[in-house]
């Protein structure tokens, strides 16, 4: 007997982590060919969808939370880059693509970003790493029902920590 | 030869495999499921051959708009032109080392 349990793939990172550059890479591989929508175009519709998202935003939390209700089957691919190099990209974005970018705001989201994933942990399936200094790096994958949320966080800040570290 | 990455969901697991045509005969190769090994070296995989391909993409776009392709190596952030001269710089975006390429 097969089960169709819809699924939400969501590609989550701060601005400038390439999270856009992600899903157009992985569009028939991670991202299962999925539509990319909104969560209120995707959560209507009632079928599997991709969203990006900076988990920083307290709606992102409140739509994931639906999602969940749902019964959607919820991936979370996070891309970690540094500070600097982050909000570099996004400056530079701002010349090639005009799209504004605010330092102040850029700061305070790369904080609430980290924090965001470490409060969807539970109500995802499962969470990949993927480091994007260079090149888009698959570090490790974490299961809530396998790994608890004290070393989920550990390793958050592990990772963290080392994308940031710059000479 | 181009192979399919395709997902099975029976009694809420998942179960990954690769579809290919070999000879003109559709075959199928299991992975596994989320958490097995095969897959995960699948994934690997795939973020080593994607990867160099963001970044070819990214280096045009940006030496097209006039501006440095930004990644990080060695522990230094690194503005790469489209001269190939490279700039490294440290954490108060002091350039602390140039690299230019000679003719």
């Amino acid at each position: 007997m097969i089960e169709e349990q819809p699924q939400l793939i969501v590609i989550a990172g701060v601005p400038g982590s390439g999270r856009s550059t992600f899903a157009k890479c992985y569009k028939n591989a991670f991202i299962h060919s999925l539509p990319i929508k909104s969560f209120k175009e995707g959560l209507s519709g009632g079928e599997s969808f991709a969203t990006i998202l900076t988990l920083a935003a307290p709606e992102d939390m409140v739509n994931l939370q639906k999602a969940h209700r749902h019964g959607f089957r919820i991936t979370i691919y996070y891309l970690f880059t540094g500070r600097l190099l982050s909000m570099l990209r996004a400056r530079y974005r701002q010349i090639v693509e005009g799209i504004p970018f605010n330092e102040s705001s850029f700061k305070k989201n790369y904080a609430v970003s980290y924090k965001g994933l470490i409060s969807t942990y539970q109500r995802s399936d499962i969470v990949f790493f993927i480091r994007n200094q260079k090149e888009f790096e698959f570090l490790a994958a974490y299961d809530p029902k396998k790994t608890s949320l004290e070393v989920f966080s550990k390793a958050l800040k592990v990772v963290k920590t080392s994308v940031d570290a710059i000479k | 030869m181009k192979k399919t990455l395709t997902k099975k969901i029976i009694k809420g697991k998942e179960y990954f495999y690769l579809v290919y045509r070999k000879k003109g005969v559709l075959k199928s190769q299991y992975l596994g499921g989320a958490s097995s090994a095969k897959y995960k070296k699948y994934l690997f995989k795939l973020t080593a051959e994607s990867g160099s391909y963001g970044i070819e993409k990214a280096r045009r776009k940006n030496f097209a708009a006039g501006v440095p392709l930004v990644y990080v190596e060695n522990g230094f952030l690194v503005d790469e032109f489209k001269n190939g001269a490279k700039e490294y710089l440290n954490n108060k975006l002091q350039v602390v080392k140039v690299v230019a390429k000679h003719d």
